[in-house]
């Protein structure tokens, strides 16, 4: 196997989590209220995203063991029951608003009607996923998510205040007016954090490990693809929050859509830019709609031990092939009754924080254990992050929901 | 006797299950009918607000034609949209009295906006869209949103 191709996982992977629509108004909102402030929590929520995969990853390619089938092993069934509905919960939410984001740039594109479009997204969705082995998903979504990579050309050339963004990337006291500001710094940080460490992530990319064939031998490649794929996904992070505090803020737009990402495209490079910026949109969306339709499959096959993987044909992961396509056609069905789904995933986002601890401490304690792991088993370094980052997401899951009945679902 | 036990538990733990979600439901209906204060005003107008500007920006660079009349049409259309969701929030709300005035002032504001909008999702170089300057509509909004944020 092409080593270099397994980059791409990386890529799909920190597009769908980085990039998709949710993140990106989270990004670019951040900007504009608080400029660079909360650069730093993109940092911190990239090398936890990183560890958490690479312990992840390194138990796929060690044991064959996907995150669910750990979880439900340590958690318990109950526990691992509940985690289950969660973490589904949000992958069906995320997959919903990845779908109308799609369906709102083909409407941008072609003229067509929204709902039209709805029914196309879903068609192309299940073609595309039934018809594409995983390691071509990979590449056709991660390379085309790179189109992305314009929007930090045009962070580039609008020449971003840099010794702003440096101080931007060290922890510091927010500097805010009111409390009601503080409040939502403090909501930001929580969702902004959330959103890049976003529980499907670290399921699809073990998963994805899974499908890859991954074996010992493997353990560098993964560490290689974890922080190219993730680095990438944070550099875009980063230039979208430029893009928030250079752009749109000194402008007073809050942007809600995704024809208003790509505006700040074309305003530098016109329509040459507005095109690579809807297409970089597109797949970047597409990606994360078959990041979290795949991944809510995974987990429920993974859970109840039914044969999975894409690898497989249809007819021998039978539960698995049809638990995919459902996600998909309730997901058009969420975005069909009208919801927004800029909204639906913000509140799926903020959720999500209260999974995240009960999935990655099965993850760290299996990724530590030397009876399991042999010598392939944590570091002290692994293990200080890991455990340093359980406890933030502690904190943080403890404190997302509380937050976001203050700030009115993070509106102020 | 386990089994026994195991049930037991699983009722307690799904009565408690059941119970949280019923508290977490009434408490969300009993917020939902709390009448609307400032801060609930202010996220609406602050909305309105973006959504003007962003309009005004549609309109700069649909004059430079960095962007074409398609994606001028279809991108109102979305913002449409969004504008009517704001308008419809804003005549929902249950409102403090004292804030009715400035409910009064923002309903004409907003109404001009979803013209705007509406007449550029028909035709992208609409002058009977301009003819109010979205750029003078959020400035207005503006000084609405602070003069709650001082509330």
């Amino acid at each position: 196997m092409n080593k270099a191709a397994e980059l791409f996982l990386g890529i799909l992977t920190a597009m769908g989590g980085f990039v998709e629509i949710g993140e990106l108004t989270f990004t670019l909102g951040s900007g504009v209220h608080f400029g660079y402030q909360l650069l730093w929590v993109t940092v911190l929520g990239t090398v936890g995203i990183m560890a958490y995969c690479e312990m992840a990853g390194r138990i796929a390619a060690v044991k064959r063991r996907p995150v669910f089938s750990l979880i439900r092993e340590r958690n318990g069934f109950g526990a691992a029951l509940l985690t289950l509905v969660a973490a589904n919960a949000v992958n069906l939410l995320t997959c919903a608003a990845e779908v109308g984001g799609v369906a709102l740039l083909w409407q941008l594109m072609t003229g067509w009607p929204y709902r039209a479009l709805l029914f196309a997204a879903l068609a192309f969705f299940i073609v595309v996923v039934w018809l594409l082995p995983f390691q071509w998903i990979e590449r056709v979504f991660g390379l085309g998510g790179l189109l992305m990579v314009v929007f930090i050309v045009v962070l580039w050339t609008m020449q971003p205040q840099w010794s702003e963004m440096a101080a931007g990337l060290l922890p510091s006291m927010p500097r805010v007016e009111s409390s009601r500001e503080l409040l939502l710094w403090a909501y930001m940080g929580v969702a902004l954090l959330s959103s890049i460490m976003l529980p499907y992530e670290t399921y699809f990319y073990a998963s994805g490990g899974i499908e890859d064939a991954w074996t010992p031998s493997d353990i560098v490649t993964n560490r290689v693809v974890v922080l190219v794929g993730f680095a990438l996904g944070a550099l875009l992070s980063v230039a979208l929050t430029g893009l928030g505090a250079q752009y749109f803020g000194p402008r007073g737009i809050e942007p809600q859509l995704p024809g208003t990402a790509a505006l700040a495209a074309s305003v530098v490079f016109a329509k040459i830019g507005l095109g690579v910026a809807a297409l970089g949109l597109f797949f970047a969306f597409a990606g994360a709609a078959i990041e979290t339709a795949l991944s809510a499959a995974y987990n429920l096959a993974q859970f109840a031990g039914w044969p999975w993987g894409k690898s497989k044909r249809p007819r021998e992961a039978a539960r698995f092939s049809l638990a995919w396509v459902v996600v998909f056609v309730a997901a058009t069905a969420v975005v069909m009754s009208g919801v927004d789904p800029v909204q639906v995933v913000e509140v799926s986002i903020v959720f999500s924080v209260v999974v995240l601890p009960f999935t990655y401490l099965p993850v760290l304690l299996v990724a530590r254990d030397k009876k399991a792991m042999g010598e392939h088993a944590n570091g002290w370094f692994a293990n200080v992050l890991g455990w340093f980052y359980l406890v933030t997401l502690t904190i943080a899951a403890l404190a997302a929901i509380p937050l976001f009945l203050l700030t009115h679902g993070g509106r102020g | 006797m386990t089994t026994l036990t195991r049930r037991r538990r699983a009722a307690h733990q799904a009565l408690a299950l059941a119970v949280c979600a019923a508290v977490g439901i009434a408490a969300g209906v009993w917020v939902a009918h709390l009448p609307a204060g400032p801060d609930e005003l202010r996220i609406t107008v602050a909305a309105l607000r973006s959504q003007a500007a962003e309009l005004h920006e549609l309109f700069a660079q649909a004059d430079e034609e960095d962007v074409n009349p398609r994606f001028v049409r279809m991108h109102a259309q979305q913002l449409a949209k969004a504008v009517e969701r704001e308008r419809d929030a804003l005549e929902q709300m249950t409102l403090d009295p004292t804030l009715e005035p400035t409910r009064s002032e923002v309903r004409p504001i907003a109404a001009q906006l979803a013209t705007a909008v509406q007449l550029t999702s028909r035709w992208s170089r609409s002058i009977e869209a301009r003819r109010e300057p979205p750029h003078r509509m959020a400035r207005q909004l503006q000084v609405i949103e602070d003069s709650l944020q001082d509330n």
